[in-house]
């Protein structure tokens, strides 16, 4: 592609031509590694949810799955890591995050492209790793997506301890090496890549979730990282920074001494929890932008939507120990653990209220995109809800490791964040491929996703209050007599979501051939992305990349909803910020 | 080809964002060593409080390799001050870096010969780790600074010499956490 000469417009080399592998496989254009990313996720998805339609015919018939009481935590343990790192970190974050940022900065490519191809061909092998676990002597790791020691460290604690969780820890070394290498990528392209005139508190909101995850992603995956070297030597080189005195397996006491698990779970939580908020904030921020431009209206309280989502960062990395309140500690630090986790529901709070707000008074505009925002926002509330409950250290001892958690984890870091993957993919599918994906069959998969999801896990809820434990094979208690009934109606439940993602993936890989065309901007929306034609080119925009003259969601300004105003549309003379 | 063709930029924009750029890039990278670190020192706080800790001698080898890293932030401060003697300078620094990454081999050998993994000694197990995880990121001064030899560019010496002055006061830290604690 031949860029126009001169002045301050350069088109650069990097997308030139090129044949099929430099524009489609090894591509440095972040729409195509985004495009990757969220193909790769899909896939992965399709594992993750039969994972977890498997499990549950399991709980709903015993026995009748085919699932050994040994293999059901592989099962489980393999579910949680795929859906967690291998689909929402994927095509929330790594993809979407791809598709969105350059285009809302204005810019041309990522910071760094080469890094950038390189991240999504770090992460790829690592599915192949991850899934052919199932087919090695002992089958997939059975530690649970959180990888505790003893379990994970010594190789023949159980089935899953040997070659599944070598695998799993390699795999997960290179998921960690690409999300990192995509982290620095985000985080280099907001600060320094933003067209003129683009200042911070300019930036899109969903670009601002974006920049807060990663720089929160990047300063905590490092425990991780130090967590599982040190599992590493565990397992392979006789050290005993985890495993303590005395384990016997199989009746031999281990050589192992000295080590204390605990360690393990601070230095897992102090990623773990934070991850949460890595994968739940762009949904929210994706939220914003979404609702702003079908609501016609600025989302309420840009600024303090801002600083809240800096305070839940910084407040989301000293909470970690919620998690631990009954692996045992000094009652002073629970209380400590308690209290901040409760502090942090306030600025979470100003976030919700400000998407509510969004929506007070405004005549909206039902597309699918703007009901996967709205469903977002009652799963952020219900899941929201429950977290008050969990972070409070006594009552956690009740609900811990519960079905009362399982509820609510996947309030949030299943739907909100995949309500927020597939407002986000409506919203930006124009962008990519110059249609627009079907409405009527987006409504339906919204339905069919978003009901039955919000009924499974708020029953969830229901059967862990009555003492039902998670990663349990089978349950026969009397306690849990009560709530059994229900297992069944769970899993028809599940089978309805998973069967109405038939009607998402039909949409999606049609509509790119048969979709209705979209011109550069469908939405009447206001950031720079669409400014440029739908789809848009390789380097973003056919001739000068955009400046951006005023605020990012000009809806609505004279009380008039057909008015917008692009954020690259000249203002008076004198107003454009010469700064970047 | 790195991001200058991203964003349309006159020449002089050009470089200047792409250093902005490079020192983002640098300063997280330097946060995330921080909690990588701090992360292990915590382990070891932690760890030291068990029975089977027994502190192993510190290799006095280690004294002369610090001294030989401090060193090697010097000369690479003299390269950035004297741009007609950059390379030479900034050989020195590569050179006193080699030095100390042959000294850190030398004394790590040493050790894992005394069986440092066997699972009864965990300071000297923290050693290892600790020693070896340094030198990772030493590994990454050495590309960068070596980048910026090869290019001969000693303005753009600023985030290879924030890494490299890191990457030795993160040594000096893990001095300081082995031998005194
Ligand atoms: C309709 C879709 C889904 C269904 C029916 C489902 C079902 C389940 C069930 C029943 C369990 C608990 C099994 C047990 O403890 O015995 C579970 C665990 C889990 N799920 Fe899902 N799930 C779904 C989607 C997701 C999604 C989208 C995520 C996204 C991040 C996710 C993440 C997890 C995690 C992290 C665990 C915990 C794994 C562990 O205990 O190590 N799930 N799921
Ligand atoms: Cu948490």
């Amino acid at each position: 592609m031949e860029g126009p000469s001169g002045g301050l417009v350069r088109m650069s080399g990097t997308h030139a031509a090129g044949g099929f592998w430099t524009r489609y496989v090894f591509s440095r254009d972040h729409k195509v590694i985004g495009i990757q990313y969220i193909l790769t996720a899909m896939a992965m998805g399709l594992v993750g949810g039969a994972l977890a339609a498997w499990i549950r015919v399991q709980l709903a018939w015993p026995g009748s799955a085919g699932i050994s009481p040994e293999q059901y935590p592989s099962l489980v343990t393999m579910h949680g890591t795929l859906m967690i790192f291998f689909v929402v970190s994927l095509a929330l974050v790594s993809g979407l995050g791809n598709i969105i940022i350059p285009l809302q900065v204005g810019a041309r490519d990522m910071a760094y492209p080469f890094l950038n191809m390189l991240s999504f061909w770090t992460v790829l092998p690592a599915c192949p790793l991850m899934l052919a676990s199932f087919f090695v002597p002992g089958g997939a790791a059975a530690a649970g997506w959180t990888a505790y020691p003893p379990l994970s460290a010594l190789k023949g604690a159980i089935p899953g301890s040997g070659w599944g969780q070598s695998l799993w820890l390699l795999a997960m070394a290179l998921f960690i090496a690409s999300f990192t290498m995509g982290g620095l990528n985000f985080v280099a392209t907001i600060f320094n890549l933003r067209a003129r005139g683009l200042t911070m508190m300019r930036l899109p909101l969903a670009c601002w979730t974006y920049l807060v995850s990663s720089i929160l992603g990047l300063l905590s995956f490092p425990a991780l990282t130090a967590a599982a070297i040190m599992l590493l030597l565990d397992r392979h080189a006789g050290t005993s920074f985890f495993v303590p005195s005395g384990v016997v397996i199989a009746g031999q006491v281990q050589a192992h001494q000295g080590g204390t698990p605990l360690l393990f779970q601070h230095l897992f939580w102090f990623l773990g929890h934070p991850e949460v908020y890595v994968l739940v904030l762009p949904a929210l921020g994706i939220a914003f932008d979404v609702i702003a431009a079908f609501s016609r209206r600025p989302p309420h309280g840009y600024r303090i939507t801002v600083w809240s989502l800096i305070v839940v960062a910084v407040l989301g990395m000293v909470v970690w120990g919620h998690h631990m309140f009954t692996s045992g500690m000094n009652p002073y630090l629970g209380k400590y653990f308690s209290v901040v986790t409760l502090l942090i529901t306030l600025p979470f709070a100003a976030i919700g209220v400000n998407l509510v707000a969004s929506l007070w008074r405004a005549r909206l505009r039902w597309t699918p995109a703007m009901l996967w925002a709205l469903g977002l926002i009652s799963a952020v509330g219900t899941g929201g809800l429950g977290g008050v409950y969990l972070g409070n250290a006594t009552a956690d001892l009740h609900f811990h490791d519960s079905y009362f958690v399982v509820g609510h984890f996947h309030f949030m870091i299943g739907m909100v964040t995949l309500f927020g993957t597939f407002a986000g993919i409506f919203y930006w599918f124009p962008k990519l491929t110059g249609r627009l994906m079907n409405e009527r069959l987006g409504r339906l998969h919204f339905w069919l996703t978003s009901l039955p999801m919000f009924a499974l896990f708020f029953l969830m809820h229901l059967q862990g209050l009555r003492g039902m434990m998670r990663r349990y094979y089978e349950f026969s208690q009397d306690y849990v007599a009560p709530v059994l009934w229900l297992q069944p109606v769970l899993t028809v439940l599940a089978f309805v979501v998973f069967a109405s993602q038939a009607l998402f993936l039909i949409n999606f890989f049609r509509s790119p051939f048969r979709g209705e065309s979209a011109g550069p901007n469908p939405w009447n929306a206001t950031t720079l992305e669409w400014t440029t034609p739908s789809p848009a080119p390789h380097g973003n925009w056919p001739d000068e990349t955009p400046s951006a003259w005023r605020g990012p969601y000009e809806y609505s300004r004279n009380g008039n909803e057909s008015d917008f105003e692009l954020q690259s549309a000249p203002a008076a003379p004198g107003v454009l910020p010469s700064k970047r | 080809m790195g991001f200058m063709e991203s964003i349309d930029l006159s020449p002089g924009e050009e470089s200047r964002i792409r250093a902005d750029a490079n020192q983002t890039l640098v300063a997280i990278l330097m946060a995330m060593a921080a909690m990588l670190f701090a992360a292990f020192t915590a382990s070891y706080a932690i760890r030291r409080t068990s029975a089977d800790w027994i502190p192993v001698p510190f290799p006095s080898l280690l004294w002369l390799n610090t001294a030989l890293l401090i060193a090697s932030s010097g000369t690479l401060e003299l390269a950035r001050d004297r741009p007609v003697h950059a390379r030479r300078w900034l050989r020195a620094t590569l050179a006193l870096g080699l030095a100390f990454a042959a000294g850190q081999i030398l004394a790590w050998t040493e050790l894992a010969a005394a069986g440092a993994f066997s699972p009864g000694n965990p300071h000297r197990a923290f050693f290892l780790l600790l020693t070896a995880v340094h030198g990772a990121h030493l590994v990454g001064a050495f590309l960068a600074c070596g980048a910026a030899l090869g290019r001969s560019r000693s303005e753009r010496l600023g985030p290879c010499a924030a890494w490299w002055h890191f990457v030795g006061a993160l040594w000096v830290y893990v001095v300081i956490v082995l031998r005194f604690f």
